[in-house]
């Protein structure tokens, strides 16, 4: 993933808020797949051994996003599974329309060390632009 | 209307700048009725401010997901034991293993309760008395709660098969962050009026007591979200904008806000569910670990209040009584003796409410008055508030450390999570007591007893 995260401390006192950035579309809802996943396990220790797909369908880019990490946390949820590699494809004409690999494993609480539980994305100071030919975003994750 | 934050000098003075221009976007809703309100333990939320209250015309007004929250009847749940510390103390920590062991907490856990996707609907419509005619509990219990554990309200009909998926395995689960099951002591110095905390069954020196805050899980989280994306769209057809997202909202007797409406109510009936089944384990626990019965024990329910939640309430306004829409966001129901849904039991108090304080410093059991039904739609605060991120507070103490350390001053943790640990500490909240101090010298709710912890299973 040719992108980095960052968790910050502004814009959620009582959960987790990450900014990312990438060098396109695709890769930074990739980088962002990675930091919803981080803020609850390491995600180095998380082997790619299980996949899923994901498929999302959007008009505006903030809503790609938040679905995209709803359907990361659902599967979270419904497969007890924590991701750590993502393969995104993402069409956008004449709406965006994502299409994902996600890797991973099923929670092992004996390898993995669980942090916090993300619950839900939201929109709450979400941000994702272009700016000079990188991509950039910011996300508050209710925990 | 205007908003009205209740807080003193010093708490206003440490309110994040969001508290303000949220409660300001709040007071702009349409069919808001007197003022939007933000209790002392406000802070930074999504759309409404956590501690934010705000009561609805129901046929002018609107119904909103950001204005009850994700964690749909997030609540308290109080249990006294007839146990004292000294009996409990050479046993503390086989207990707290053993409660651990049997409240699955933190990411992605299941429960012991198995349910197929129609069972689940049942539990999740019939709340807390499905689970007592299941066995878990008994109906002495239903006496007292909330709306009796059950909103009459609940209709599956607006539920997505994907919120039924989410919450399915998690009944009887505690969940992760903030949310925990306490075992804590009354200590002499901390009982603020003798004759009520008799009353409420608080009568022996260095009495134990469960405490327990948790809700409706991945269902209820999944219940908001839907909404959030559905009332984005609704909002258009009918009209409505609002300064932030989080805010999206329906009018209350439009098709889309009482679809919500019943299922919201669906889900806090899972977290009423939730929480009796948790109770139904915490017996379990304590029977194994002291070897005796329930009978001896004790372990009934003081009662259980919902600080995430909409409700159909009267209230007089201007001298008039009417039924409106109140929307409480980490904020609790704080009903005076006169009101009707203040169980039998507690007629002659006042509904208990219970303020749920940072794993180190303790929590409160406050009484509600009529007081705060005239200034407050019946409402209160609902714990401390934070004032640091969870990052900061992972900066400045590791969970290990911080596990080590409650141990040396008599606090027994069992946590899923260190890092987690590590974000829950005591100074990364408010100063309990000067955040109760707001309501009880308002008039609002008055201070009960202060509880202190010795043991905390954190989610």
């Amino acid at each position: 993933m040719a992108g980095t995260y960052r968790f910050i401390e502004d814009g959620a006192q009582a959960d987790v808020a990450f900014t990312a950035e990438a060098d396109s579309l695709t890769s930074l809802l990739e980088i962002c797949g990675e930091a919803t996943f981080a803020a609850m396990t390491d995600t180095k220790l998380v082997k790619p051994v299980e996949r899923h797909t994901v498929t999302v369908q959007a008009d505006a880019l903030e809503d790609l996003l938040f679905d995209w990490l709803s359907e990361l946390i659902f599967l979270k949820d419904t497969e007890e599974f924590v991701a750590s590699r993502f393969r995104v494809r993402c069409p956008d004409k004449p709406s965006f329309h994502l299409q994902a690999l996600v890797e991973g494993e099923a929670i092992d609480r004996r390898r993995h060390q669980m942090n916090v539980d993300v619950k839900a994305a939201t929109y709450h100071e979400m941000d994702i632009h272009q700016e000079n030919g990188r991509w950039f975003a910011k996300v508050v994750l209710d925990v | 209307m205007p908003a009205r934050l209740l807080a003193s000098d010093d708490l206003m003075a440490t309110m994040d700048d969001g508290v303000f221009r949220q409660i300001t976007n709040v007071a702009c809703l349409p069919g808001i009725v007197e003022h939007a309100l933000c209790m002392p333990d406000g802070h930074w939320g999504y759309g409404f401010p956590i501690g934010g209250v705000a009561a609805f015309d129901l046929d002018s007004g609107i119904i909103s997901p950001g204005g009850i929250g994700f964690d749909i009847n997030c609540g308290m749940r109080l249990l006294r034991t007839n146990l004292t510390e000294s009996q409990v103390r050479p046993r503390l920590e086989e207990l707290m293993t053993r409660l651990f062991e049997a409240v699955p907490s933190g990411v992605g856990t299941r429960g012991f309760v198995r349910l197929d996707d129609r069972r689940f609907e049942e539990a999740a419509v019939g709340g807390a008395p499905w689970c007592v005619a299941e066995g878990f509990g008994t109906r002495a219990d239903l006496a007292h709660m909330e709306e009796q554990g059950r909103l009459e309200a609940a209709d599956p009909s607006g539920l997505s098969p994907r919120s039924i998926q989410r919450g399915r395995d998690q009944l009887g689960t505690l969940g992760s962050g903030n949310h925990y099951l306490e075992v804590q002591v009354v200590r002499p110095e901390n009982v603020y009026d003798q004759a009520a905390a008799r009353a409420l069954g608080f009568d022996l020196e260095n009495q134990v007591a469960v405490m327990l805050h948790c809700g409706s899980r991945g269902f209820g989280h999944q219940v908001g979200t839907d909404y959030l994306k559905i009332f984005q769209t609704a909002m258009k057809r009918y009209g409505l904008r609002t300064p932030d997202r989080e805010l999206a909202c329906a009018p209350f007797r439009s098709p889309e806000g009482q679809l919500y409406f019943g299922a919201m109510a669906a889900a806090a009936n899972s977290a009423f569910a939730n929480r009796q089944v948790i109770t139904h384990q915490i017996r379990q626990a304590f029977c194994e670990t002291f070897d005796t019965d329930l009978e001896e024990l004790g372990l009934e329910l003081v009662y259980d209040v919902a600080h995430n939640i909409a409700k159909v309430e009267e209230h007089v306004v201007n001298g008039v009584r009417r039924k409106l829409l109140v929307h409480r966001k980490g904020a609790t129901r704080s009903f005076g003796k006169s009101q009707a849904d203040v169980p039998e039991a507690y007629r002659a108090l006042g509904q208990p409410v219970i303020v749920g304080g940072s794993m180190e410093t303790g929590s409160f059991l406050l009484l509600g008055s009529d007081d705060s039904q005239v200034q407050n739609f019946g409402s209160t605060l609902h714990g401390s508030g934070r004032t640091m991120s969870r990052v900061a507070a992972r900066k400045r103490i590791r969970g290990d450390k911080l596990q080590r350390d409650m141990h040396h001053r008599g606090i027994v943790v069992k946590t899923a999570s260190l890092s987690g640990l590590a974000e829950e500490a005591g100074f990364a909240y408010k100063n309990i007591n000067e955040v109760v101090d707001v309501v009880h010298d308002l008039g609002i709710s008055r201070k009960v007893i202060r509880f202190e912890p010795i043991g905390n299973v954190k989610g």
